[in-house]
């Protein structure tokens, strides 16, 4: 027991040290400002709250959290309705809800990842269903996610959700058809999107000929090319990342792997994708060595969830898919996004400890038995 | 309670894990092409974007009588502008510092200038001065100005500095490419006055 809860408390030392590294990219994003600290601060409180989150939820029992994923799915699903009717509009989107009563935003897209998740994993490794049921089960939750988000707008946050659907379908062995099926279903929903939002048309026609609008759709994609191009080997001359914080948008949020690329130049962004992929295959490794199928599912499925993210995030910042709005894990300010991913880790890691101890007892009461 | 399907989780997560580093070789092969490759390339697409060269117009010499009078000389001044930003009440703040009321485009002293650091710092493109040269004429030496001007009016200096996308200059990017070498002062002699 002493040594699991020493590898915890590894853990969220290791996660706060990533989180720091996170508030270091947000303060470099801004260091030009009137307030530096402003937005580097506020990340810092998120990241004491995020990891208060993780250890709470890690420290909680699989089967409790199991329980409450449903009726947390409820709850969720509510509060979206009430973002799209009382959402506050951030950059034409109105995914924000305000706290009554005090100056916070609450993105709850972001929070409930978590909770989607592991309410897909239950219903995808439910064992007394046909496939068939799980399939409609899963495809039905994860459409009521995705149509909620994807009418606030907010395309980035919608394509994670959807993403989620056919990576869990074919880890959890279903077969390919319904994984193909999937695959090919978002593809009408896309292309409704795209008539009803021209602003994601006119972003894929820049993103497929940056040269002729560099001023208008293509700027984000110019100037994403350009910061990193300030950061050479090892970084701006002087670690100054004077061209994130004067003409790249959203350099703290949506683009800060340009901004990481800046500050600490390719060798910088190498070890972030870097450090990334061994965490994928941490990730994997914990759910090979898990017993139980759920929370095998829920622990590979989560480490997919944040690097699907990642890389789509990193995949817009090095300008190799159109631009859309998302944040990079740990390191992209937004308090939602660093608590949601929190949340998701240490539910991860419930999954792990839980499913470990269960299969401890199992063997113990063998040995006895025998 | 052991899983059936555990051989086949383990090779499917295993072509996902090969999908996802296959796509962070794409994204790394990307970051190196315009971070590194085509890193120069990019470099003067940014000098020619963003940095604006300007001019530091050198001090201009004294003229000093044979007898050591002094003719004329060049005063620099210094007058300060400012503009509302955000909640904060530049005027008030820089009215404080100094201990007077000041107006749009007052005259300050060198001494005020130098007081002025933690405002600049604090509101980085909401207050600047402009440099004005004066120059006094004690005596009527408009010829002789004219004559010395070679010698008077010394080497402009050159600076490059950054400019954001709203055209405002971005603090601390200001760079001298050469120094201004201010006028030299002309003595002149018995002869040179009675010409």
């Amino acid at each position: 027991m002493k040594e699991r809860n020493a590898v915890l408390w590894n853990l969220v030392i290791g996660l706060l040290v990533i989180g720091l590294g996170g508030c270091a990219a947000v303060y470099c994003a801004r260091a030009y400002g009137v307030h530096p600290w402003y937005f580097a601060g506020r990340q810092m409180v998120w990241l004491a709250i995020g990891a208060c989150l993780f250890f709470l939820s890690a420290r909680l029992p699989f089967q409790k959290l199991k329980k409450a994923a449903f009726p947390a799915v409820i709850i969720f699903l509510i509060i979206l309705i009430l973002t799209l009717l009382f959402g506050r509009p951030v950059n034409g989107m109105s995914g924000w809800l305000s706290v009554p009563f005090t100056n916070i935003r609450i993105q709850p897209s972001e929070l409930a990842k978590p909770v989607y998740l592991l309410a897909l994993c239950l219903l995808a490794a439910h064992e007394g269903w046909s496939e068939w049921k799980r399939f409609l089960l899963t495809l039905s939750l994860t459409a009521v996610f995705c149509f909620l988000i994807f009418i606030q707008p907010d395309f980035g946050t919608a394509t994670i959700y959807a993403v989620c659907l056919p990576i869990l379908l074919f880890c959890a062995g279903f077969r390919k058809r319904y994984t193909l099926s999937v695959l090919f279903g978002w593809i009408p929903p896309t292309l409704l999107f795209l008539l009803l939002h021209p602003y994601a048309l006119r972003r894929i026609k820049a993103f497929l000929a940056p040269a002729d609008d560099e001023l208008g759709a293509s700027w984000h994609i110019i100037q994403f090319r350009i910061t990193m191009a300030n950061g050479g080997w090892l970084g701006a001359d002087g670690q100054n990342v004077s061209w994130a914080n004067t003409y790249l948008p959203f350099s703290h949020s949506d683009s800060v792997f340009a901004t990481l690329v800046e500050a600490s130049g390719f060798i910088g962004g190498m070890l972030v994708l870097l450090g990334f992929c061994v965490m994928i295959i941490l990730f994997r490794k914990a759910a090979l060595e898990t017993k139980n199928k759920e929370a095998r599912l829920f622990l590979f499925c989560a480490g997919l969830m944040l690097i699907t993210q990642a890389f789509l995030h990193i995949g817009v910042n090095v300008t190799i898919i159109p631009p859309t709005g998302l944040p990079l894990p740990f390191f992209s300010y937004g308090g939602s996004n660093l608590a949601g991913v929190m949340l998701l880790l240490g539910t991860a890691c419930s999954a792990y400890r839980s499913s470990n101890s269960e299969s401890q007892i199992d063997s113990e009461t063998v040995k006895e038995d025998e | 309670m052991d899983d059936p399907d555990s051989p086949l989780f383990r090779k499917r997560s295993g072509w996902i894990i090969l999908a996802v580093l296959f796509w962070a070789v794409i994204c790394l092969g990307s970051t190196f092409y315009f971070s590194v490759f085509r890193h120069n390339d990019y470099k003067a697409k940014v000098r020619k974007i963003a940095w604006r060269q300007g001019r530091l117009p050198a001090m201009r010499g004294s003229i000093y009588s044979s007898n050591g009078t002094l003719l004329a000389y060049s005063k620099l001044e210094f007058f300060l502008f400012w503009k509302k930003v955000g909640r904060g009440n530049v005027k008030k703040e820089i009215e404080q510092l100094f201990g007077r009321t000041i107006s749009y485009g007052t005259k300050i002293s060198e001494k005020e200038l130098s007081l002025l650091e933690p405002v600049f710092r604090k509101y980085p493109s909401a207050v600047w001065i402009e440099n004005r040269e004066r120059r006094i004429h004690l005596s009527d030496v408009d010829e002789i100005e004219e004559r010395f001007d070679s010698v008077l009016k010394g080497q402009d200096g050159i600076f490059v500095v950054m400019h954001d996308r709203f055209g405002r200059r971005v603090p601390g990017s200001l760079k001298i490419i050469r120094e201004q070498i201010p006028g030299k002062t002309v003595v002149l002699s018995r002869k040179e006055e009675s010409d």
